[in-house]
Parts: C-alpha cells; sequence; structure tokens
C-alpha cells in the first residue's frame, strides 16, 4: 500500500488543525490545560492509529457493522448532573 | 450445608425450587454476609437491603400461590453501575453522573427481575466503565486490584456478597476481573446481550455478560437475558438456546486450538505453568489440541479496537466535557482528549481493519471449535491505581467473539489466575460446555478467599 508510510508517520502527532477545532468546539485548549497530557495520550493512540494505517485489507472492505449510535434514550437526553442534561 | 450465601447459584436455585429455602432466607444470608465483608472489600457503590428483602418477601409469597419463575426465582444478584434501573441512582462511579436517577430499567435489569432475581444492590464500576478505578479491593488480598471495570461484581461473587452478577466488557472488564478474583465470567458475542439502558463507553465493543462462582451459574444468567431487544438494533434474533442444558457432556471430538503468538509471549511464568497444566487437563477430558497460527491481520485489528474505543468514548462524552472536563478521572480524561483528536476517516479505517480480522478470526474457527488462552498476563497486581492489564482479553472483545474466563489455578503469591476460552460467535453453549468439563476437572472453583 504505497504512500502509507508517510500517512502513518503523520498520525503520530495530533494535527495543529484539529487541536484548533477542539479548542474552537470544546473551549478545552490541550496544550494549556493539560500540560502535556494530550501529547501522552496521543503517545498511546499514535501507534495504534499507525498500525491501523499500515495494515493491508481488500479495497472493497467495509466497516465493522457493529457501528450503533446511542439512541434518545441515553442519558445525554435522559439527565444526569447540571447542565449535561 | 453451611449458610445460604455459600452456595452457589445453581445450588441455591435447586433448592428454592425444591422447597428447601426459601428467598428471604436466602436474601437475609446474603445480606449478612455483605455487613460482614463489605467493609473490607467496598464490593458496593449502593446495596439495597430494604428493596431487597420486599423482592424476596413477594416472591416467596408468590412460590406459596405455586408460581415459580424459573431458575433465577428468588436468587439475589448484583448488579455494575452503569445498568439504569429504575429509581435507583445510575452514577457510573462519576461526578458526572452524580445523582442521577433513571426512570427505567435496562433491558437486562428487566429481564432479569421478570424471571424472579432480586436486585441486591448496584455494584461499585471504575468511571464510566473506563480505567480511573473503583475503591473495590480484591477479596483474596485487599492489597491488590479486583481489576476493573467491573471491580464491584467481580469481588462481590468472590466474597460470597453475591450468587451472581452483572458487568460489562468493553477491553476486559469481565473476563479480567473473574480472574483476578477467581471466579467466573462470560463476555458474551457482541449482540447477544442487549445494551440497552446501560452506559457506553464505546457503543460498538460494549459487551453486557455475566459473573458468577460457577459455569453452570453464568449460563443460567446468559439465559435469562440474552436474545433480541426492539430497543436495540444491535441485539441479534439468533436462537437462544438452553445454556445450562448439556453442560456435563464431555468435551470428546472438540478440538481446541492455542495461538501460535501475542499471547503466549504476553504471560508470565506462573501463568504459562498454569495453562500448560490446563492444556494437559483439556486432552485429558477428550479435547483435541493443535496450535494455530493467528490471522496475519490479528495485530493491526486489535490495535483498530484501541482507535475505536478512543474515538466512540469522545463522541459519547463529549457534550459533558465541553463544559466539565474538570470532573472526569485523569485516565478517561486523556481517553476523551485523545479520541477527540482521532480524524473521521481513520476512525472508519479502523473499522474496516477490525472488519477485515474479524473475517480472517472466522476463518480460523473453521480448524477450531475454541481457542484456548490464559484470561491475564499474570495474577491481580499490587495496587488500587490500576486495574490491571486487559491485554489478553481486548481481541476477543475488538473481534466480538463470546470468552469464558474461570479459575486456573494460583499464582506463587496466593492470587488467583483464569483460563480464557473463545469460540465462535453465537457458539456461547460450546465454550460453556468446555468451561464445564475443564472446571468438573479441577478443584480451583471451589477456593474461596478467607475475609
Amino acid at each position: 500500500m504505497s504512500g502509507k508510510r508517510e500517512e502513518s508517520r503523520m498520525t503520530m502527532e495530533p494535527p495543529e488543525q484539529v487541536r484548533q477545532w477542539i479548542h474552537e468546539l470544546l473551549g478545552v485548549r490541550l496544550e494549556e490545560d493539560r500540560a502535556g497530557r494530550p501529547l501522552g495520550a496521543w503517545a498511546v493512540l499514535g501507534p495504534a492509529l499507525a498500525a491501523v494505517h499500515e495494515a493491508t485489507f481488500p479495497v472493497d472492505t467495509e466497516p465493522a457493522t457493529l457501528l450503533v449510535v446511542p439512541g434518545v434514550d441515553e442519558p445525554q437526553s435522559q439527565g444526569g448532573g447540571g447542565d449535561a442534561a | 450445608m453451611g449458610q445460604p450465601w455459600e452456595l452457589t447459584l445453581a445450588e441455591a436455585s435447586a433448592m428454592i425450587c425444591k422447597g428447601t429455602l426459601s428467598p428471604v432466607e436466602l436474601t437475609r444470608s446474603v445480606l449478612d454476609r455483605i455487613a460482614a465483608a463489605e467493609p473490607r472489600v467496598l464490593a458496593w457503590a449502593r446495596p439495597l437491603p430494604e428493596q431487597a428483602m420486599a423482592d424476596a418477601e413477594r416472591l416467596d409469597w408468590l412460590l406459596r400461590q405455586g408460581t415459580y419463575l424459573g431458575p433465577l426465582h428468588g436468587i439475589p444478584v448484583g448488579i455494575k453501575d452503569i445498568y439504569y434501573t429504575a429509581g435507583v441512582e445510575t452514577s457510573g462511579g462519576s461526578k458526572i453522573l452524580a445523582g442521577f436517577v433513571p426512570a427505567f430499567d435496562a433491558t437486562v435489569v428487566r429481564r432479569l427481575c421478570e424471571s424472579g432475581a432480586i436486585l441486591l444492590g448496584k455494584t461499585a464500576t471504575t468511571e464510566f466503565a473506563c480505567l480511573d478505578p473503583a475503591p473495590t479491593r480484591n477479596p483474596w488480598n485487599p492489597a491488590h486490584t479486583p481489576g476493573g471495570s467491573s471491580s464491584g461484581s467481580a469481588a462481590a461473587v468472590a466474597a460470597g456478597m453475591c450468587p451472581g452478577a452483572f458487568g460489562t466488557q468493553t477491553g476486559g472488564s469481565i473476563v479480567r476481573p473473574a480472574a483476578f478474583c477467581g471466579v467466573v465470567g462470560l463476555k458474551p458475542t457482541y449482540g447477544r446481550v442487549s445494551r440497552h439502558g446501560i452506559l457506553a463507553l464505546a457503543w460498538s465493543l460494549d459487551h453486557p455478560g455475566p459473573i458468577a462462582r460457577t459455569v453452570r451459574d453464568v449460563a443460567l444468567l446468559l439465559g435469562a437475558v440474552a436474545g433480541p431487544d426492539p430497543h436495540d438494533p444491535s441485539a441479534a434474533a439468533e436462537p437462544v438456546p438452553p445454556y445450562a442444558e448439556g453442560l456435563e457432556a464431555a468435551p470428546r471430538g472438540l478440538t481446541a486450538g492455542i495461538p501460535d503468538r501475542y499471547f503466549p509471549e504476553r504471560s508470565n511464568p506462573a501463568v504459562a505453568t498454569c495453562f500448560q497444566e490446563a492444556v494437559r487437563v483439556l486432552e485429558k477430558i477428550g479435547m483435541r489440541i493443535r496450535g494455530v497460527k493467528l490471522p496475519d491481520c490479528f495485530e493491526a485489528g486489535v490495535e483498530a479496537g484501541r482507535v475505536i474505543m478512543h474515538a466512540e468514548g469522545a463522541a459519547y462524552h463529549r457534550d459533558w466535557f465541553r463544559s466539565r472536563a474538570e470532573e472526569y478521572g485523569p485516565k478517561l480524561r486523556a481517553l476523551i482528549e485523545a479520541g477527540l483528536l482521532i480524524p473521521a476517516a481513520s476512525y472508519l479505517r479502523a473499522q474496516q481493519v477490525r472488519s477485515a480480522a474479524m473475517t480472517a478470526m472466522r476463518r480460523l474457527f473453521t480448524e477450531v471449535d475454541a481457542l484456548i488462552t490464559p484470561a491475564t498476563i499474570g495474577p491481580a497486581p499490587e495496587g488500587l491505581a490500576s486495574t490491571g492489564d486487559p491485554v489478553l482479553n481486548t481481541p476477543a472483545s475488538t473481534f466480538g467473539l463470546p470468552a469464558l474466563g474461570l479459575p486456573m489455578g494460583f499464582a506463587p503469591s496466593g492470587l488467583p489466575l483464569g483460563l480464557q476460552i473463545m469460540g465462535r460467535p453465537f457458539e456461547e453453549a460450546t465454550v460453556l460446555r468446555v468451561g464445564a468439563a475443564y472446571e468438573a476437572a479441577t478443584p480451583w472453583h471451589n477456593q474461596r478467599p478467607r475475609l
């Protein structure tokens, strides 16, 4: 799978643009708030992403069909504490 | 007979059916046991003694009227505190959901109650079934973790505080704590048991399942809750066989495969020694044993599971995390933060890799009826900060395969070790049959911690 090596290298670091989106969406500035922890977590996740991007499989492979999203009765809409309701 | 709390679930069930033990006697006995053992184990987030006794009296009355609801009639069970329980707080071991009282029961809880089981209480869980630990201690040695995330369920069963309990597994959260606590845990096939009304960690990896003292006990619990559910589209319409029947049949003619890699190199020497002896026992009782080569994509598939867990966990918690990040424990917080950074294309690619690995694993099961491995890399680690390494359990979770964990001996430290038996999707009956035969040929399930 040509080009995968370069792609996997890119996944070893969270893209700056993605960090910016997180900041805008969630109001969380990772570098400031977590003092290195996101990069630490990424150090675990990065190799996993690299393995995923380096894996070879038939091009017509469908994503696993176990994908199920929560229904309306999940706690986000049921309530819980504070403004999470 | 000793005290009723010492009975296995199946033994208590048989006595209730015959009328030689009443649900009230059994419930009172386990409540007394909780009073004695709980201060040292801390397995319960929320015991429900008054509600349990009221239910026991109602179930006694039903028996007197001639109504017997089945093998779980009058059996007290613990439920991990991520299952919705109508009118009973369900906080998932978190600050975020502190005070949250669901308006309905999870499908598993509803089916248990309809089968005559008694809700004894909510068992302690790691925060949102992830990695930040519960206060629970290992009944075999309180200086060690009981494992997690179903920490309270496994510890409560091991300590005799309930004959059965339910947990969930996303990575290794049923089989691992069961192994660390010297009890039996079953992670069913994905879709075998409804997830409706259970707090998610990662939707496509979450599996509800039972924990008890024997293989027959988990078979009885699974039979009560398995099957399709209109509230959970992932709950499969596959037939639900009578899991507790045919467990006495020897596994002659069945073939167990021992993986060529991944599992052996991760197991410590004490585990490897016990595992070799377990293999000898299985051979002695009639199983064919052979080595098998795991598919080339196995490791990539397992790594895909890690990506999926981070991405789905982050998506699930995103809205709470937006405003209440400081209320999360450090491990779950790190998972969410990392998961939020995963591009959608990478998540979907991970699901593709997983799909390819699942197909390859199903092909492997045309050669063997079961895969056998150690349940954990070693005994329960010392300390409560970590719930131990789930690395031997994540493959079955990622590929949706049924996996049974059961006692296979003890480490030199006196802590229990577990055997893991994996099977084809929806062939829990085969996995249970192999496990029951191994259990009948070994003494390990009869050992109890001294509390």
